[in-house]
């Protein structure tokens, strides 16, 4: 992965509005199969130096100064581990990436947006399985081969939604009190996740992009529960669908300083036969930040994708 | 006030009201553990200010900004206008759940002895005029997004504060993990760049490296890149945090200047999820403007 620092200089040099509308004119061009790899430069970046390259205090750090990732698990006030941080999904890797998905897969490169920044569950949550044990109803088949990459939520700037927000190239961060944690991510909405007992409503009158999260500790592990979302976003760039009666499981355990264990397993009896789990590595970004992205700031893709 | 500038308030009220409007229940009338309470189970809004768990006051909490009365928004802005601005209310947008000063940042000065320079009058005068295109689905930013109908709720960590504004779905990060403000801000941003300390029981919060693209208020107010915020949080009690917000902007002002409002908790409420894209109809109608 390039450092932070050229990382944040690319994406000084880019021009969103342009890449967007050369992504969407590509993807034109690209054969069905591929279409995720347009969809994923569509989620444009700015560049904020300011929020870079801070040495954050209460990092440990080596003798030669730099952070010490594999130092014990920090603990908040209470006495839990602390999960805030600045965290990056650990990448699945140029080589793995075209074992799976072929040898084209990085054909739209975002200086920083590279193919081998992302996660294989990104571009296909279903990526461990083989196509003919897909747990896919036909329902949600379906709605797969009927969805078009520019209706990809946020190629027309809406969320991306759970779990997309933390598999792509841009980090998150987790902001811990002891009631809420907040995530935090670029250019989606902020999620909450109340940590302070509380049970699922009787009824979610009103479903979400983000739902609905509690979260409660299990020894060291954070579980956290989510439901009452709408059925609008996807899971991952290809298109598979979720239904609302979608409910998410996450144990998070921060293994040491420096990395986060995360399982998400997904039950929706609507459109999938059985619940499926992926599991990811998060890896903190000491002294980086997430940036403020405005995908409607200088839009100029929906006129063209209509 | 001049009429041209009626107009717009109402255009921009209006524009607010049809903007993004989504009710959520589940969000909604959560009894919050630690909620101190009368013997009649409502939350004492007068109790003690909470505490974190490092000792600091815990400011956070679902928020609203203490709404002016339509009595001084006819004051300000005449009658006429006010009714008419009623007529159109959205029901929970009503011109009074709105501050004054979301309306005018100088509402508490006489029209002659507004502190403008040459340049930022220019600017306020095409944009009361309706010349300046409205944003759509961009930042309200400082002070407005916090002014507004929608309730904001901080989040208190001991290393940062988070505040998520449900009026334009942006969320705020003020660093209190000892940080100062950079030196050089290479990237101006919506919501600048915000460092906190705590002076006593009052946090006391400076912001820089604003970009120049939000207005100060719903009239129009302009502010450059060079504006600095100097805001002051203090939780008097349970229920009510007293906020002073100072802004110094020498390209624009010839003196700095400063609003002072109250925040009240909303207890067991919450901000709802706001997606402004979302059955968007708006930026069709401005476009073509």
């Amino acid at each position: 992965m390039i450092s932070s620092q050229e990382r944040k200089d690319c994406r000084a040099h880019l021009q969103p509005g342009q890449e967007l509308a050369r992504a969407a004119l590509r993807f034109a061009r690209v054969p069905r199969p591929r279409k995720w790899f347009a969809l994923l430069a569509l989620l444009a970046a700015v560049a904020n130096a300011q929020w870079l390259n801070y040495s954050t205090p209460g990092v440990p750090r080596t003798r030669d100064g730099k952070p010490n990732l594999a130092a014990p698990v920090p603990r908040a006030p209470g006495g839990k581990p602390d999960l805030s941080g600045v965290w990056h999904v650990q990448p699945t890797g140029e080589a793995e990436m075209k074992r799976i998905f072929g040898e084209n897969v990085g054909i739209v490169d975002v200086p920083g947006m590279e193919i081998d920044t992302i996660s294989k569950y990104a571009l296909n949550i279903l990526a461990d399985f083989k196509p003919e044990e897909s747990p896919m109803r036909p329902a949600a088949a379906e709605i797969l081969r009927r969805r078009k990459a520019t209706d990809f939520p946020p190629t027309n700037c809406l969320p991306s939604g759970i779990p997309f927000y933390g598999l792509v190239s841009e980090p998150v961060r987790i902001v811990q009190s002891p009631a809420l944690i907040v995530v935090i991510s670029e250019g989606d909405t902020a999620r909450q996740i109340h940590t302070d007992g509380r049970a699922f409503p009787r009824e979610f009158a009103q479903p979400s992009w983000m739902g609905y999260s509690i979260g409660r500790w299990k020894g060291d592990t954070l579980v956290v529960e989510t439901a009452g979302f709408n059925d609008k976003s996807w899971l991952d760039g290809m298109g598979h669908p979720h239904s609302e009666a979608l409910r998410v499981v996450e144990r998070y355990h921060r293994r040491d300083f420096g990395h986060m264990d995360v399982e998400m397993t997904f039950e929706d009896p609507q459109m999938y036969a059985k619940p499926f789990t992926i599991k990811v590595t998060e890896e903190l970004q000491p002294d980086s930040d997430v940036f403020e992205y405005l995908c409607n700031e200088d839009e100029k893709d929906r006129s063209h994708l209509r | 006030m001049i009429p041209h500038q009626c107009r717009f308030v109402w255009f921009e009220l209006f524009s607010f009201a049809i903007s993004s409007m989504l009710v959520q229940a589940q969000w909604l009338n959560y009894p919050a553990p630690g909620t101190p309470r009368t013997p009649d189970g409502k939350p004492d809004l007068t109790a003690p200010a909470p505490r974190a768990m490092d000792g600091k006051p815990d400011l956070s909490g679902t928020w609203h900004a203490h709404p002016a009365s339509s009595e001084d928004f006819k004051r300000l802005f005449g009658a006429a206008v006010v009714d008419n601005i009623e007529t159109l209310s959205v029901p929970g947008m009503e011109l009074n759940t709105v501050s004054i000063y979301a309306a005018s940042i100088f509402a508490d000065f006489k029209p002659a002895e507004v502190p403008m320079r040459p340049a930022a009058a220019q600017i306020f005068r095409r944009r009361v005029s309706g010349a300046e295109p409205l944003q759509t689905c961009l930042p309200l930013g400082i002070p407005v997004a916090g002014l507004v109908s929608e309730a904001t709720k901080f989040i208190q960590s001991p290393q940062q504060l988070v505040i998520l504004y449900e009026s334009d779905g942006t969320h705020r990060q003020i660093y209190t993990d000892g940080r100062t403000l950079p030196k050089e801000i290479i990237q101006p941003a919506w919501l600048g760049y915000s460092a906190g300390r705590w002076d006593r029981d009052t946090l006391v919060v400076e912001s820089a490296g604003f970009n120049d693209k939000t207005w100060l208020d719903i009239l129009g107010h302009p502010h450059s890149e060079a504006l600095h915020i100097v805001e002051r949080y203090r939780r008097r009690d349970f229920g009510h945090m007293d906020v002073e917000m100072t802004f110094d902007d020498p390209e624009m002002y010839t003196q700095p200047f400063n609003i002072k409002y109250v925040l009240d908790l909303l207890p067991g409420s919450d901000v709802f999820e706001n997606i402004c894209n979302e059955n968007e109809k708006d930026r069709i109608h401005t476009e073509k403007k």
